[in-house]
């Protein structure tokens, strides 16, 4: 019997406890440079989550670079960083990261860059976009 | 096993389901700025969480790519990601916590401004079998 495939069950639940989730509403400018900007929040309960965001960030004029971290205001959890090189052309930085909290807890997908002008978290694709769907955060509760 | 108390009974097979399905062929994206479907999984009803990576790659030059989780319809999320130079594949990633009332067909589509663009089975360098590029599906609740 393998261990690693079993789960406690109690009247017929399954061990996962379902999953929030939110989507950027509108675009984010990241200002002042090389701060980080609160993007998404989403409050958690006690327990230990999967936690996986998106961050789709783009720069009209020039070239940069664009940072995102997954954290609770003091510990970060999960950092990336993505890069630019010509005027427009987007990049998608993920991030995931298992989370055990003691108590509820509001995590936070977080952005900056170190360039100046029009750097932007996305709400959707600047290319053939889909809806307000391009940068997100989710939890799944795993026990 | 664990009789457990406190209505905590039995220790049996996590009762989660789970799909996955990965390329086996590469996708030419045939169509500028067209989605094309990629991959697909028909999900029950229920909430699952989608993920989705697809290594993408152009032949000519520098490109966009843009993904979307969908049902045809419906747009879970999406993604877009940029390479720089000529076989220079990216992997791009695109989840989505998804509630189904009804069993759906929930699909990973690309598309790209640019022609001579690829999504890839393998890795195009020190590639790892047919791999590259999956959907995968947890059922959460």
């Amino acid at each position: 019997m393998n261990q690693g495939l079993l789960a406690w069950t109690k009247a017929g639940s399954v061990l996962f406890g379902g999953g929030q989730m939110v989507q950027l509403g509108a675009d984010v400018t990241l200002t002042p440079v090389n701060t980080y900007v609160d993007v998404l929040t989403l409050t958690l309960n006690t327990g230990t989550w999967l936690v996986m965001a998106s961050a789709c960030m783009v720069k009209s004029g020039s070239a940069s670079d664009f940072e995102a971290k997954l954290w609770d205001g003091t510990n970060v959890f999960a950092s990336g960083e993505g890069h630019s090189l010509f005027s427009g052309n987007a990049q998608t930085v993920p991030l995931v990261a298992i989370i055990t909290l003691q108590y509820q807890t509001t995590i936070k997908l977080t952005c900056a860059s170190a360039n100046v002008t029009t750097v932007l978290v996305k709400a959707a694709t600047p290319i053939n976009g889909s809806g307000n769907n391009a940068t997100t955060l989710l939890a799944v509760r795993l026990v | 096993m664990n009789s457990g108390t406190n209505g905590w009974s039995a220790q049996v097979p996590l009762a989660v389901s789970n799909q996955q399905t990965q390329l086996a062929s590469n996708v030419t994206l045939s169509a500028t700025n067209t989605y094309q479907d990629i991959l697909s999984l028909t999900l029950g009803a229920g909430q699952w969480l989608v993920m989705a990576n697809l290594c993408v790659n152009r032949t000519a030059a520098s490109s966009d790519f843009e993904a979307k989780l969908w049902n045809g319809t419906i747009v879970y999320a999406s993604s877009e990601v940029t390479i720089w130079l000529a076989n220079t594949p990216q992997e791009m990633q695109v989840f989505a916590i998804v509630t189904l009332s009804i069993a759906t067909l929930v699909r990973v589509a690309c598309a790209s401004s640019n022609t001579t663009t690829v999504v890839q089975a393998a890795n195009v360098s020190d590639a790892a079998g047919n791999t590259a590029s999956t959907l995968t599906a947890v059922l959460i609740a």
